[in-house]
């Protein structure tokens, strides 16, 4: 009886031990030392477009280049890309909506003010 | 004893819950700096030749180093995620340790470039900072406060990494529980992020 107990305990710790579903376990060293190169590859770009003079598009493309960056540290480095449970989907693109609405508001104000 | 109840108590863990937990606290850090962002650029919009005019004040070099520097740490934080879920503790101890001491360099050169502007006499309400022009004063305003902010994030990320130095030190993580450094990791990788957009603003404006 004693020796039923133990082995019942055991099977139920071995369950519990099963590793918990992983999306990281899909992106390895390969990837991040990818991603890592095209994030300074990245930064390089935008630091020497910065030098030329591209009248008036310099924040937009500095911002997209900048974007891009973040998509790649979220999607590999926080494992968005192989994020399975689906609330992530709904939270992430509901706060950056979130921000895009208040930015919105605020230029609909300020773009118009005599200062 | 139930020990079966015990082994209940003890391992009850909720992967998912515990990320999702540490991603709305990332939200509401990106709505935080999100704020700053919009304030920054309402003030840009308004002042585009003043905020040209003090960003020569930045140091390109200095803030280039320090953006390549972070960027490294987070490779080398998602390195140590990854170490310990393969169960290298020792590795991930050598990373953990690794992305502290990056994230203490980037410290130590942002602080070098404030007492450089603050020996210059340029600090939020100085008389050499208010004689310039308005626009130049907001410049900085901005500047010592989303590089301030951001900064007291990183102070945060390393203490809160220096803990999970320690526990993994101790034993407490291993392949089946690690979430607790990936949560970190998560938190530094924001921070990264934040920089990412900080650095063109501040330093590269043309």
């Amino acid at each position: 009886m004693h020796e039923g107990r133990e082995s019942a305990s055991r099977e139920f710790e071995k369950g519990l031990q099963a590793k918990p579903e992983n999306p990281a376990q899909e992106m390895g060293l390969r990837t991040y030392i990818l991603v890592w190169l095209g994030i300074i590859i990245l930064t390089g770009i935008t630091y020497t477009l910065s030098r030329i003079k591209i009248e008036g598009w310099e924040v937009i493309i500095a911002l997209v280049i900048a974007g891009a960056q973040a998509a790649l540290a979220l999607n590999y480095f926080m494992h968005l890309k192989s994020e399975t449970a689906g609330i992530f989907k709904v939270i992430i693109p509901l706060v950056l909506a979130v921000l895009i609405v208040f930015m919105a508001l605020t230029f609909s104000d300020v773009a118009f003010r005599r200062w | 004893m139930n020990e079966i109840g015990e082994a209940v108590l003890e391992q009850h863990r909720d992967y998912t819950g515990a990320k999702v937990g540490m991603w709305l606290f990332l939200l509401s850090e990106i709505l935080l700096f999100g704020g700053l962002f919009i304030l920054y650029s309402a003030y840009r919009y308004r002042y585009p030749v003043e905020f040209h005019q003090a960003s020569r004040e930045m140091e390109v070099f200095l803030g280039t180093i320090n953006t390549l520097i972070l960027q490294t740490s987070a490779l080398i934080m998602t390195l140590a995620v990854l170490a310990i879920r393969k169960g290298n503790r020792r590795l991930t101890a050598y990373l953990l340790a690794g992305t502290i001491a990056l994230g203490a360099v980037f410290l130590g050169i942002k602080v070098s470039e404030w007492l450089t502007h603050i020996e210059q006499g340029i600090y939020p309400q100085s008389p050499v900072l208010l004689a310039r022009t308005k626009g130049e004063v907001l410049f900085f305003g901005l500047y010592y406060t989303m590089t301030g902010l951001h900064g007291l994030h990183v102070l945060i990320g390393i203490c809160v990494l220096l803990v999970m130095l320690i526990f993994l030190l101790r034993g407490k993580f291993s392949p089946s529980r690690f979430v607790p450094v990936e949560n970190s990791g998560l938190y530094w990788h924001l921070v990264d992020i934040i920089w990412i957009f900080l650095y063109p603003l501040f330093y590269l404006i043309t």
